[in-house]
């Protein structure tokens, strides 16, 4: 497997390597499906790539999923004070969703991907609120945003400065990632379901000593190329938090507590 | 269509012949966390996005073409020179590749 010298001993080369990284469209899955079983050449990629996923699963950050701390999380998010989320929306809500929007795939997996890259919203200690407008007018602009989010975080994954903090559901399915730096903590949805943006939006909570506080307000697209991207950089310190979880709200702010915590994660230590 | 995760490289011999086929995974799994974010850093960042989009991200290739605004074959082609980079970056740091070259 050398470069143009693979593909041009069979043309099917390329869709190898994706085969064997589980990424092909199922036209060109079938394709080599047929195909690969009279082709060594392919055969040989397949099993070389495969090599290399195996090696990539490496950087990924084991589960750790704590089935108590929704509990712990909520129980903090009551005795909080006003976080600055809350002084600005002047809308705090603690209604419970519909349990119907709650619904998550099972995987049963122990590991998680580490830099699942389709929305990125980076904050520092403050809030800021992922409000962008989706009408096509704004698309590119979002796409522009998104593209430096995803700068951010390809970045991120190559640096072991940068901490990762799995979020999971009680029954170990993967959500989403946390990096944290000193100065920012960025949410990247793994498998969050997309959200109903005109009446819910997706909160990640940080939970630091006896306080939760609302970090970032973010929702999830079933659209590629339109999704919201905000990021602030602000020098302050967010300190550090001993644990994350995201939670789905209604309304467009984070309420002063979290309706339900839908996935959750300690920080490694 | 999010289907991937790192567990995907895991051999399954019921699933159309889809296993590792002489891949040491047991060897692969102690390849240093460290080493591999080094070698992703040393990817053309064009060719690591994509893996990462993929890889990491579980997107398709279309999807990742979406994302990124180029054409899909382009997504092929950096997956395959990036995968190809990674095995010589990693060769290199003396880990235990070359048992799918036979």
């Amino acid at each position: 497997m050398t470069g143009q010298d693979a593909r041009s001993i069979c043309p099917y080369g390329e869709l190898a390597v994706g085969w064997a990284l589980h990424c092909l469209e199922p036209e060109d899955e079938a394709l080599l499906a047929e195909h690969l079983p009279s082709c060594a050449h392919c055969s040989r990629t397949v099993a070389q790539t495969e090599e290399v996923g195996a090696a990539l699963a490496s950087v990924v950050p084991q589960l750790d999923p704590q089935p108590d701390l929704e509990w712990r999380i909520r129980t903090a998010a009551a005795q909080a004070p006003s976080t600055e989320t809350q002084a600005r929306s002047g809308k705090a809500s603690t209604t419970e969703l519909p349990t119907a929007r709650r619904r998550f795939r099972s995987r049963g997996t122990a590991m998680i991907a580490a830099a699942a890259v389709l929305v990125a919203v980076t904050i520092g200690l403050g809030v800021r609120v992922a409000q962008l407008d989706s009408e096509r007018d704004d698309l590119q602009a979002q796409r522009n945003a998104t593209a430096g989010a995803l700068s951010q975080i390809l970045g991120k994954v190559a640096d072991p400065e940068v901490g990762r903090t799995a979020l999971a559901t009680p029954d170990g399915s993967p959500m989403a990632v946390v990096f944290t730096t000193e100065t920012s903590v960025t949410v990247v949805p793994v498998h969050l379901p997309p959200n109903d943006a005109t009446r819910e939006t997706y909160v990640l909570w940080g939970l630091r000593g006896d306080s939760a506080e609302a970090l970032v307000v973010f929702d999830v697209s079933t659209e590629l190329g339109t999704v919201p991207a905000a990021r602030a950089d602000q020098a302050e310190q967010t300190g550090p938090f001993t644990a994350f979880a995201v939670s789905v709200e209604p309304g467009r702010t984070a309420p002063i507590s979290y309706s339900q915590v839908i996935a959750s994660g300690t920080v490694p230590s | 269509m999010r289907r991937h995760t790192a567990q995907a490289v895991e051999c399954d011999e019921e699933q159309g012949g889809r296993s590792v086929a002489g891949a040491d995974l047991d060897a692969l799994a102690r390849v240093a966390a460290g080493v591999v974010r080094e070698a992703l850093a040393q990817l053309a960042p064009a060719q690591r996005e994509v893996l990462i989009l993929t890889y990491y991200g579980g997107y398709t290739q279309r999807e990742a073409a979406t994302f990124i605004g180029i054409p899909l074959g382009t997504v092929k082609s950096r997956m395959f020179t990036g995968v190809a980079r990674l095995r010589e970056l990693l060769a290199a740091e003396g880990n235990h590749f070359g048992r799918a070259d036979l």
